[in-house]
């Protein structure tokens, strides 16, 4: 037993903070490369700011196919990306790869759904003031939607952290890793046990974090 | 000013095109309170809204102060809007934002420098002063007006289009809006143009009316033209719904006697023509009904009045009042 506690003290912290970091990193480039395809999609649907059928239906193709696969093939199947960007496909950041692929078209609708839910007429009113298409996008459109976005960021991450446990099945690191290689390969019961609860407070602590937030924005 | 010339708006629809304004043309001087009445459906919300382009006309002319609104550039229509405000049925504030950051989006979007001097002017005007930095959700419907309103003057607009901007509030809250809108109008000198179902809104804040039906213009006028002689029964349905209107039990009493609606404007409430006609041809006038309406400070007579007598001498009082530019108009019975 105190074996056991050994090993828990000696894997459990590095694990949990190479899962922290996969999820960190791969929701920030979601975020960073989705935002944009979400603004996209919102203004160039039917009836939106710059409707353009053409580009509206282009990237909707492109997100649904996104998300059509299960995360545990597309990570197999973009093994060549990820040496391209990585260099590697093992280790704990060259799954960052995959879980950002994976969570791009997730986001982009979770941007387009939050943009979606701003009252149309507050971009009417902004747009009989005179304001760009951008100025309503970054100064209408976004912060109207913020509590909605960080809702979605919230789920992103969450789902993130599944789908991160899933990359420690081929190589990846985190507490998917531990699980898999002492827990169900070795048999070691008490650590498999150990990272899924930790896998629950974090995912709690998350998901408490991003009601709170989302809470205290909004005006609503 | 603007000027409004044969503006049509199709809508291309699934059962066929839908012909939401039809060959409208209108002339809004500097400083005037224009409204535009008519049912849901007339086409006043479309017409407003492509005086902003915030709709594309099908085809027409639109000028605001000397610059053509339809044609204009994606940037040239942005100046234009600049130089208008627009205030909503339903506000369409910010939520995300306080009264004072709602108030300076104009201001930020016109890259106008000193803010804070003209956010706490333009709070002073409405009288939100301590509300500075509540937000919409903490405000009353007849406050957030008062923001959406201190909005769109943030920038000096010579024009202000009113969207049913009365529509969503209580009578208690029209009134102090409309009286706002009104002070707005006379000392700031911005010209209005609203849209509304509601009657009593243009009988108390408009100087000129168009009525709209079936997406064109049936009636045009000063307020009180419009409410004394018009004659499109649409036009005359709406006065109706603020005027004084004669029960059916009232109508059957009496069926021998003439029952006559008299209307006057103005410069005649005040004068004892009806005493003088009665007294001079010896004839019985029972006032059934009315009284003098106050019409955006402009009296206006308007009296259901049943004339018992000879015949001969009811016709000769009748012509004696309509001599003296009052209108007689014979009510059926």
């Amino acid at each position: 037993m105190d074996e056991t506690i050994a090993l828990m003290i000696e894997l459990l912290p590095q694990a949990t903070l190479e899962t922290f970091y996969m999820v960190f990193f791969s929701t920030l480039v979601a975020v960073i490369v989705a935002s944009p395809i979400g603004v996209m999609l919102i203004i160039s649907e039917e009836a939106g700011i710059r409707e353009n059928q053409t580009i509206y239906q282009f990237l909707s193709t492109i997100v649904n196919i996104g998300r059509s696969f299960p995360f545990s093939i597309l990570m197999v199947a973009i093994i060549p990306f990820t040496r391209l960007i990585a260099g590697t496909s093992l280790g704990t950041t060259a799954s960052i790869v995959p879980l950002s692929v994976a969570a791009i078209p997730f986001v982009a609708r979770v941007m387009e759904n939050s943009l979606k839910e701003v009252d149309q007429g507050i971009v009417e009113a902004a747009q009989a003031m005179g304001a760009t298409t951008w100025q309503i996008i970054y100064k209408v459109l976004i912060p109207e939607a913020l509590p909605g976005i960080v809702d979605g960021i919230t789920l992103t991450i969450i789902n993130l952290i599944g789908y991160s446990a899933m990359a420690g099945l081929i190589g990846g690191g985190g507490l998917g890793k531990i699980a898999d290689q002492y827990g169900y390969k070795r048999y070691n019961t008490p650590i498999m046990i150990a990272t899924i609860i930790l896998l629950i407070i974090l995912v709690q602590l998350i998901q408490w974090a991003g009601n709170r937030l989302a809470q205290k924005i909004n005006k609503k | 000013m603007i000027v409004i010339e044969k503006v049509n708006k199709v809508y291309p629809g699934q059962e066929g095109k839908v012909q939401a304004v039809e060959d409208v043309s209108l002339h809004v001087e500097q400083g005037d309170i224009f409204g535009i009445i008519g049912s849901s459906g007339a086409g006043k919300s479309t017409l407003l809204r492509m005086m902003n382009r915030l709709e594309e006309p099908t085809s027409g002319h639109i000028y605001l102060d000397g610059s053509e609104v339809t044609g204009a550039s994606e940037t040239e229509l942005r100046t234009i809007r600049k130089k208008t405000g627009m205030i909503f049925q339903h506000f369409h504030l910010l939520n995300m934002k306080t009264v004072a950051e709602n108030i300076a989006f104009p201001l930020e979007l016109s890259k106008v420098a000193n803010k804070e001097a003209r956010i706490d002017e333009l709070l002073k005007l409405v009288e939100l002063e301590d509300k500075r930095d509540s937000y919409p959700a903490q405000l009353s419907g007849g406050q957030k007006q008062r923001v959406g309103i201190a909005r769109a003057l943030a920038t000096n607009p010579s024009v202000l289009f009113s969207d049913e901007a009365t529509s969503a509030l209580d009578p208690k809250t029209t009134q102090s809006i409309l009286a706002l809108l009104k002070k707005i109008n006379r000392e700031l000198g911005v010209t209005i143009v609203m849209i509304t179902h509601q009657m009593e809104v243009i009988k108390q804040l408009a100087n000129k009316v168009a009525v709209m039906d079936q997406g064109r213009i049936i009636e045009e006028g000063s307020l009180e033209e419009i409410f004394v002689q018009s004659t499109h029964p649409v036009t005359q349905e709406f006065v109706r719904q603020v005027g004084h209107d004669l029960p059916d039990f009232l109508l059957k009493e009496n069926p021998k006697n003439l029952l006559m609606r008299i209307s006057y404007q103005s410069d005649r409430v005040g004068q004892p023509v009806l005493s003088e006609a009665i007294r001079k041809f010896d004839v019985n006038a029972n006032i059934l009904l009315g009284g003098i309406d106050n019409l955006n400070d402009q009296l206006i007579g308007n009296l259901i009045v049943e004339f018992s007598g000879e015949p001969g001498n009811i016709h000769k009082a009748i012509l004696y009042l309509e001599a003296r530019g009052i209108i007689c108009e014979r009510i059926e019975r």
